[in-house]
């Protein structure tokens, strides 16, 4: 298997680093399936005749086991190269999916839980942290627009995942319930097939690289990096769990915006129909993409703190918005509920890059992965928070958009810790900086070919 | 298969994968877009 191996995927000289975002983009948008997961669910609780809650669980499972895999094997993806990362990851995806089939056609949930949650979980955590590092090595001029590229596919996995589940739903069987399994077998093949052909294209630049006429720029910001920290000091640092806290806040707001997104504008409007609901939906997952390679490549102009004061300082100001001006213009709620998303987005492509700042390219990688924690915890209070204070307020009697208002101002407040929280971020103390002549584990253990060449743009 | 044989075969790949996720993209966005217009023209 040595064609998977770290040395075997370094690129000759003159490759061209845009033959490389291909493969993250083909990778991500297979794992981003799960944010449509819901397509299922209608079909799911009829074939096990199970609760919203039992069968909500199966979502769960798969988004803590993906901040787990992502935290636990980000030295391991950084060892192991990109490639086998992916092969792994296509593989857990493909075999989740199968697995779950196998749950479906016996109606042993157990079985979807231990096939798309877990085995699947651990592909998406692999999958997700699998070309980020790869693609900021490939753009150093630019690292806002590559974990840009690496990531925006996760936005919108969704929009291709919910026609194609449709389709194959409406087509493999004469009921729903009947094509679930079927259904699943070919989306697992399908996405296997793609995150195998993203693997075969991933290459990583030979050590030393750079693009052609580019020289690095002097340390100039309070927080840039002026030496390399590896994933096990990064933890230990304080700019790491405040990072944390910038991207748990960030994400716990925007969750649970996404998670209630159809019937809210239903609540807000009571005029639109489903189909438009839909569109709708259809419309954040753009907004949520889009948010990704824009705000991301906008972070490499502005700086990545400033970029943060904007998603969650102008965040702010829009939930406020919504809360209070939502029921006035369907056109303001659509437009500023798009510049929420975008922003949810935005804040997940940018956060690598700011770690790249914050602690250097040395396990950047590693680190990522250890930050992902903050989406399982953001996971799990986001929809805890707007789902408990609807439940609330439904008991006393409340509709529509009175609903929503007192979740969206809890956001608000939750937002401007994440606000404080980026202002507070200072440069890591020399003490957790590794020695000059240090070399990443990843380099350790391969001989890699090691040359300057002039890259392509 | 050499190493030299992977790299050539994956330059074609590598623009065919382009070529797929592009078009997944573009078909995705303008159905997306065209079933989102329904909000504002009922």
């Amino acid at each position: 298997m040595s064609v998977l191996d770290r040395s075997r995927t370094v690129a000759p000289a003159g490759y061209n680093r845009w033959l490389v975002p291909p493969a993250a983009l083909a990778v991500h948008l297979s794992i981003g399936q799960v944010y449509a997961l819901s397509v299922f669910k209608d079909a799911l609780r009829e074939r096990f005749d199970a609760s919203h809650t039992a069968i909500g669980v199966i979502f769960s499972i798969s988004i803590v086991m993906l901040g787990l895999s992502a935290a636990f094997g980000g030295r391991w993806m950084e060892r192991n190269g990109p490639r086998k990362t992916m092969v792994v990851a296509a593989l857990a995806w493909g075999t989740g999916f199968a697995i779950g089939s196998l749950g479906i056609f016996s109606q042993q949930l157990w079985l979807v839980y231990l096939g798309y949650g877990f085995v699947g979980g651990i592909g998406l955590g692999l999958g997700y942290i699998s070309p980020v590092s790869t693609l900021i090595k490939w753009f150093p001029d630019r690292p806002g627009l590559a974990t840009g590229l690496a990531i925006m596919g996760f936005g919108g996995g969704a929009m291709l995942a919910a026609p194609l589940s449709t389709f194959l739903l409406a087509n493999l069987a004469d009921t729903e319930t009947d094509a679930l399994g079927p259904a699943w077998l070919a989306m697992g093949g399908i996405y296997m097939t793609l995150m195998l052909l993203g693997a075969a294209v991933v290459r990583v630049p030979p050590k030393g690289w750079k693009p052609e006429g580019w020289q690095p720029k002097p340390r100039a910001s309070s927080l840039a990096a002026t030496g390399q920290v590896n994933a096990k000091n990064a933890i230990k640092t304080v700019p790491f769990w405040l990072l944390w806290i910038v991207l748990f806040t960030n994400v716990t707001a925007g969750i649970g915006i996404l998670e209630n997104a159809k019937p809210m504008i239903q609540d807000y409007y009571p005029q639109v129909g489903a189909a438009a609901a839909g569109g709708f939906v259809g419309l954040l997952s753009i907004a949520n993409m889009s948010g990704r390679i824009g705000w991301s490549t906008l972070s490499d102009f502005i700086g990545r703190r400033w970029t943060y004061v904007m998603y969650l300082g102008v965040g702010a100001l829009a939930y406020t918005t919504v809360a209070f001006f939502g029921p006035k213009s369907i056109i303001l709620f659509v437009a500023v509920m798009v510049v929420i998303i975008s922003f949810y987005g935005g804040g997940f492509a940018t956060i690598p890059a700011y770690l790249k700042d914050v602690f250097g390219e040395f396990e950047v990688g590693a680190i990522h992965g250890r930050l992902l924690t903050a989406w399982s915890a953001a996971g799990i209070a986001g929809p805890l928070i707007i789902n408990s204070v609807l439940d609330v307020l439904e008991g006393r009697g409340l509709s529509g958009a009175d609903l929503y208002r007192p979740s969206l101002l809890v956001m608000v407040g939750i937002l401007l810790i994440g606000f404080t929280a980026n202002l507070l971020v200072r440069r890591v103390p020399e003490k957790f900086h590794e020695h000059d002549d240090a070399v990443p584990d990843h380099e350790k253990y391969h001989d890699e070919p090691e040359l300057v060449p002039a890259g392509k743009e | 298969m050499t190493m030299h044989d992977l790299t050539k075969a994956s330059y074609p790949l590598a623009w065919a994968l382009w070529a797929i996720v592009g078009t997944g993209l573009l078909v995705g966005v303008s159905q997306t877009a065209i079933k989102a217009a329904a909000l504002f023209t009922g």
